[in-house]
């Protein structure tokens, strides 16, 4: 039972943003806290409740970390969520990975054929399996990595691991399903397609790189995606050089006994030994200046814009991604003042978004500004003269102390199920092959000071280092 | 069949189980002084955590717009929920819930409204005053009202119209099989009646519509009798009364097959398919029923037939789901959502973007999918693990705390004797084969289907539905012989579709008046 997917850059933010929204660890719900039940009074009555402060934690779970001989990385994460456990394995392979011409959305159609099974325990098969236990069960694929999750009943885990740790190890398909599969892959290109997002997303990452392999998406170019039919072999291949132990990071987020678990997945996994190899990914030369490309849609959609600064690769202890992380919040989050003027007063904007999503190799940092009217420029202006704040130093310590209470509470109140803990360290650690990234990045976040955030803004948020594009119906105006 | 009254049941169980009159614990917040017998009622679901959830549950929908003012209450509720409170305005509130990392979120349906936050348990006290005044005491700000008028506008004209063809189509049929009814209008409104709002109508709306005694709240997490006793008295102060609840009768279904098909330009193309359905929660169907939408096309799962005949044995697009109750956010999750309880229920067929290439073939495969599924029912096995896969997957759909809060709220709605998801299992184990391929006979079929397509050139996909012509298909990869053979049976699979009523109307026109 599954679904899987590609991310765009939007439905990433979305998702891992409604992951950032958390909390502390469930209890079992008392006998007086089921649903339509009562206590004193006909309302039911709360515990002591022990929880610790937010002060003095960086996140509120214990992350255990294991390395096994093969070199899986497990970590095991205890969460009172009674009878529910996430099991999730972020392989660290995603569109990044595609460095060959013509091999673009590979790892996503790859995803897809992970669900196809082994001669042992075929597609259909597997599927019945994951159906009988009652597991949401799914994945997804972006530019860094590809995320395998199973939310499923405790009792289930021993039969999660066995059967994950059978596909991940000998995963067998036969060349029609590998075409078969190209086709529902074609389907998903096009159902996303009537979101003109899609399309600035594909031209932003194809305007602004020129050798970086994130210069495609990670659903790939419709192109690449209608030749993907004749390339089993290449899939095959494809398995061999990424799969692999030393690339998976799987970490197990609920209710479960820690050593029955660890000792079950010592044991499934332990035939996992495919060597694999890396790919190298062109190195990226300097942006030298502002790069601009303009779409003409053919539906009568708002005007939109994307602007792209190039950043530095994500490391979870520099100082640099942390202060870029919280830039975008100052900029252009709720209270900024920019967030005020265009949106509240002079309502000449619906919506601004900040992308802030790390990458493994240098990227990009983005926002993304939804017009009420056609006004590129005078709206590029206004948020340069904002950024130019920053870069010179205005910002108060105020306003970088409610920055960083409001980032840092927001991932803590993300933490609110087997899931979306999962989700968020499964996302982390598939940067870098450390479970404990985000806790490290979050740390760090709260280390940031105003001369970290001057710094980064003035060395990075310049107009030579970024890419516009636009997108309107009426045809060009205010882009090239 | 048998029916219990759901109203009654809610009345029934908010007096007897759930209220409870206010207890004389000071208020740590300021709160206007309670009416000497003002009654709220609460809904609290405790546990040792560090957070608190609210669902402030309203039972007021766009059931209540008034005629030619269509998104009415939508647009009330988004004004208290982003148009600043007597106190403080919008960016001032804004301010005030950036350190929390919180925000009042609205979401409207047809007959409930709720407002959302989770806060931290470090910032309560901050908090409830202003979750309060966001419901008690909204500002009515005018430069609030036209910005959020302008956006709910731009959301169908600029969005769902332009933007999103599957949601487009789901949406565009829901509407159309309620013509006449009072959910026979996007929540969101109109365009023209949108445009006809007032801010003097969204005061007045929310005095009518807002009141006491329509409202749950309902709170889990770090949750106790004292902070119970704070929300009563922060909300006592609004209005015990107002508007009577609108009247929800039941939906006819129409004669014979009808198709409306969506003009835009558009590369692909988008079918749903649905007609109302008589059997609600309460219904003794409704675990047979629900098993057997499960086995047809389980929302976003690849078990279902739709998806195996449709997209995993053609690779014809991304997926096909089936439903017994609204699913309104179909693409982007895999839970349903939560407080969009309804009276009136559809039986409804998702079939996702195919090329336009092989739209005619689609409808054809999608009708021969469905008559074949009715026509044959499901077997031993499909009954075993379909059981088993929800008698797992509904404990994934109450995986947090706020999720079981939002169900224990529906069940007020439904007048359920029983959680939901637990009578949902004990019903599942005890339904035999024979039961759930009696209620496929009794509450599925094809001959009154009602169609949206969203697609281009739509006279000539008229014109093709209306000869009977022979569907073609384009695969790009080969097929297996077995399939090939079943696809000679399905391009000319017609089921009625040829004495179909087919009307042609341009995306303009969808959710216009």
């Amino acid at each position: 039972m599954r679904v899987s997917h590609s991310c765009t850059l939007g439905a990433i933010a979305a998702a891992v943003v409604t992951a950032v929204a958390l909390s502390g660890p469930l209890s079992t719900p008392t006998a007086e806290g089921q649903p339509g039940s009562t206590g004193k009074e006909g309302v039911a009555m709360l515990e002591q409740v022990s929880a610790e402060k937010i002060e003095g934690k960086v996140l509120p779970v214990d992350i255990d970390i294991r390395r096994l001989d093969n070199g899986l990385t497990v970590a095991l994460v205890p969460f009172d969520s009674p009878g529910l456990a996430a099991y999730f394995t972020a392989m660290r392979v995603g569109s990044r990975d595609e460095v060959e011409k013509g091999h673009s959305g590979f790892a996503h159609l790859f995803e897809h054929m992970m669900f196809r099974g082994t001669k042992e325990m075929p597609g259909s098969m597997y599927d019945q399996k994951v159906q009988a236990l009652g597991a949401d069960s799914s994945a997804w694929t972006w530019n860094d990595q590809t995320v395998y999750f199973f939310i499923a009943p405790t009792d289930a885990l021993p039969e999660v691991i066995s059967m994950e740790a059978e596909r991940f190890m000998n995963l067998s398909y036969e060349e029609p399903e590998f075409r078969t599969e190209s086709g529902a892959v074609r389907g998903e290109y096009e159902k996303n397609f009537s979101d003109p997002v899609n399309q600035m997303e594909e031209d932003l990452m194809n305007t602004a790189f020129e050798r970086s392999t994130y210069k495609h998406t990670t659903m790939g170019f419709l192109e690449d995606i209608k030749a993907m039919p004749g390339k089993y072999d290449y899939s095959l291949e494809f398995f061999d050089r990424h799969y692999v132990p030393r690339k998976a990071v799987v970490t197990v987020v609920g209710d479960f006994d820690t050593d029955q678990v660890i000792k079950e997945i010592e044991k499934r996994y332990a035939g996992w030994t495919r060597p694999g190899e890396d790919v190298v990914v062109p190195v990226e030369p300097e942006q030298a200046q502002e790069r601009r490309k303009h779409i003409d849609w053919k539906n009568a959609v708002l005007p939109e814009m994307l602007v792209g600064y190039k950043t530095p690769a994500y490391e979870s202890t520099s100082v640099e991604t942390a202060a870029l992380a919280i830039i975008g919040e100052m900029l252009v989050g709720k209270t900024s003042p920019v967030y005020r003027k265009l949106v509240l007063e002079d309502q000449l904007v619906e919506k601004l978004d900040f992308w802030d999503w790390p990458h493994r190799d240098p990227c990009l940092w983005i926002y993304a500004v939804r017009f009420k009217q056609e006004r590129f420029d005078d709206v590029l202006a206004l948020i340069d003269a904002a950024l130019a704040d920053i870069a010179s130093g205005k910002t108060s310590q105020e306003r970088l102390d409610a920055v960083k209470s409001h980032y840092r509470y927001g991932f803590v109140l993300g933490f609110e199920t087997p899931r979306s803990v999962a989700n968020q360290l499964s996302f982390y650690a598939s940067l870098d092959g450390d479970p404990a990234s985000a806790e490290k990045f979050l740390g760090k976040v709260q280390e940031v000071t105003l001369a970290d955030v001057q710094k980064a803004a003035s060395k990075y948020l310049i107009p030579a280092k970024r890419t516009i594009v636009t997108l309107s119906h009426q045809g060009p105006k205010g882009g090239e | 069949m048998r029916r219990r009254s759901s109203i009654l049941l809610l009345a029934l169980f908010l007096c007897a189980v759930v209220s409870c009159k206010s207890k004389k614990t000071a208020p740590a917040a300021p709160a206007p002084a309670p009416e000497p017998e003002a009654k709220v009622e609460v809904l609290l679901l405790p546990s040792q955590v560090d957070a608190v959830d609210f669902r402030i549950l309203f039972l007021t929908g766009s059931v209540d717009d008034p005629a030619g003012k269509e998104g009415l209450t939508a647009l009330t509720a988004e004004l208290m929920a982003q148009g600043g409170t007597a106190g403080h305005d919008y960016p001032e509130l804004l301010d005030l819930f950036y350190p929390m990392a919180t925000e009042v979120d609205v979401q409207v349906d047809r007959e409930m409204t709720v407002f959302t936050a989770r806060v931290h348990r470090d910032h309560l006290d901050g908090f409830i005053p202003l979750l309060a005044d966001v419901v008690t005491r909204p500002r009515f700000d005018a430069a609030a009202f036209t910005r959020l008028r302008t956006d709910a506008i731009n959301s169908i004209e600029k969005g769902l119209r332009m933007t999103d063809d599957e949601q487009l189509g789901i949406q565009a049929l829901d509407v159309w099989i309620h013509e006449g009814h009072p959910y026979g209008h996007l929540v969101e409104g109109t365009v023209h009646g949108l445009s006809f709002i007032t801010l003097e109508d969204v005061k007045g709306h929310w005095g009518r519509v807002f009141t006491r005694d329509r409202l749950v709240v309902g709170m889990a997490g770090a949750v106790d009798e004292a902070l119970a006793s704070r929300m009563r008295e922060a909300f006592a102060s609004l209005p015990e009364k107002g508007a009577p609840k609108a009247v929800i009768e039941a939906v006819e279904p129409r004669d014979g097959i009808h198709v409306r098909i969506i003009e835009k330009d558009t590369a692909s193309t988008v079918i749903t398919l649905g007609y109302p359905l008589d059997v609600g929660r309460d219904h003794e169907d409704y675990h047979a029923l629900w098993l057997a939408q499960s086995a047809l096309g389980e929302h976003r799962q690849s078990s279902g037939r739709l998806f195996s005949t449709i997209r995993e044995k053609r690779g014809l697009n991304y997926g096909d789901y089936a439903y017994i109750e609204p699913y309104v956010d179909h693409g982007s999750t895999t839970k349903p959502t939560l407080n969009i309880a309804r009276k009136q229920h559809t039986f409804n067929v998702w079939i996702r973007s195919v090329p336009s290439e092989n739209r005619l073939f689609a409808l054809r495969l999608a009708f021969f999918a469905l008559d074949r599924f009715i026509r044959e029912g499901i077997t031993e096995d499909e009954l075993g693990r379909s059981r088993g896969f929800l008698d797992g997957y509904t404990r994934v759909f109450e995986e947090s705390l706020d999720r079981r809060l939002g169900y224990a709220l529906d069940d007020l709605f439904h007048g359920a004797e029983e959680p939901y998801l637990e009578a949902a299992r004990t019903g599942f184990a005890g339904l035999t084969l024979g039961e759930v391929n009696a209620a496929i006979g009794k509450h599925m079929r094809i001959e009154d289907l009602m169609v949206v397509i969203v697609t281009k050139d739509g006279e000539a996909l008229k014109s093709q539905i209306a000869s009977g012509a022979q569907a073609e298909v384009h695969y790009h990869t080969e097929k297996p012989a077995e399939v090939l053979e079943q696809d000679r049976s399905i391009v000319s699979f017609d089921a009625g579709l040829t004495k179909a009523s087919i009307e042609v109307i341009p995306v303009e026109q969808v959710f216009e008046k």
